[in-house]
């Protein structure tokens, strides 16, 4: 990729990354928004965070791996325990990457 | 509206986040390096960006020789749920200047927004502190990444360890949005409808669909039970 098209591709990067990031801060700061839009806004969060979290576990490339042994599940499950308990960003990042670390590299 | 921005309560809570993406952007700066970007074109393209997903996957299609309109339609579809993030927030941030507006949007992500948001919620947050997280995790984004672009000529890495830092952070983020049965019952049709549409996965497309859907349904629950309520 030469300097120029390193560039544009920055810039078309920027506009349509910013952009959604902005819009909605523009256009709806002033105004209200409908009870409706609003409800459904609630259930925005959790139905987001379930399609990043499981894509994450269970979606190797472009193929589904439900396998048992898919380190990614067992951690995992041991991190939503962990971060249900204890509700800490914090802990559950750090023990589930100690843990996700020892799987991995003792292949337990 | 731009003083105190930071104190400690700002610091307490994008710790955490910081935390997690400090080794983030090191493996990102390093990876990004070992394709060919030079430390002042990651510096720009974390500045900029400030996309922890999108950004990798930039790097992957640019390593490959992607198209820029492939590589630019994708970025938009990972990135299009912060729309979603800056319309729930809005609610939040009222009677601001643009100028504010055009800031806090910029850092405007995943980990950013459920903290924010959950503190909105509590009733225990303004919009400076709010901000300030939003900065803060920027920094350390755009910092870490350029450390790991000069880190880059001497170490590589396997990112498959640090890469499931985002798995645990978001599994975290995920917990604190579960407020009862409803949402629960929308987090796991997202997750659900997600892995169901893995044919849509190379461009992440799957993930904004299933959100969309999983947030219908459990508007559509909710609606069900208020009306049972005031049926009753």
């Amino acid at each position: 990729m030469s300097s120029l098209e390193f560039f544009l591709c920055i810039a078309g990067m920027f506009l349509v990354t910013y952009l959604p990031r902005v819009l909605p801060l523009f256009l709806f700061s002033g105004g209200t928004i409908s009870p409706q839009l609003e409800a459904w806004l609630r259930y925005v969060p959790p139905a987001i965070f379930g399609a990043l979290v499981c894509s994450g576990i269970f979606l190797d490339g472009e193929s589904i791996d439900t396998n048992i042994s898919n380190p990614d599940l067992f951690v995992s499950l041991i991190v939503l325990i962990i971060a249900l308990k204890t509700k800490s960003l914090f802990q559950s990042v750090f023990w589930g990457t100690l843990i996700y670390g020892i799987v991995v590299y003792f292949g337990i | 509206m731009f003083y105190n921005i930071f104190n400690s309560d700002t610091y307490r809570n994008a710790l955490p986040i910081c935390a997690a993406y400090l080794p983030l952007g090191l493996a990102y700066g390093i990876f990004a390096q070992a394709v060919g970007l030079n430390t002042i074109e990651i510096f720009f393209m974390s500045l900029f960006l400030f996309a922890i997903t999108a950004q990798f996957i930039a790097i992957s299609m640019i390593a490959s020789g992607a198209s820029l309109a492939s590589i630019i339609v994708t970025v938009f579809l990972i990135n299009s749920r912060h729309f979603l993030y800056s319309t729930t927030l809005v609610t939040h941030l009222k009677n601001h200047s643009k100028r504010f507006l055009s800031l806090f949007a910029q850092g405007v992500v995943d980990e950013t927004f459920a903290v924010n948001l959950m503190k909105f919620t509590d009733g225990s947050w303004c919009t400076s502190r709010a901000l300030g997280v939003n900065i803060l995790v920027h920094t350390t984004w755009v910092l870490s990444s350029v450390i790991g672009s000069m880190l880059g000529e001497f170490v590589s890495i396997d990112v498959s360890v640090i890469g499931y830092m985002l798995t645990a952070m978001l599994i975290c983020l995920w917990t604190y949005t579960l407020k009862d049965k409803t949402f629960i019952i929308a987090g796991i049709a997202g997750g659900l409808m997600a892995v169901l549409l893995v044919d849509l996965a190379a461009t992440k497309a799957n993930i904004i669909i299933a959100a969309l859907a999983a947030a219908t349904l459990g508007y559509w629950l909710n609606t069900r039970r208020v009306k049972k309520y005031v049926e009753s």
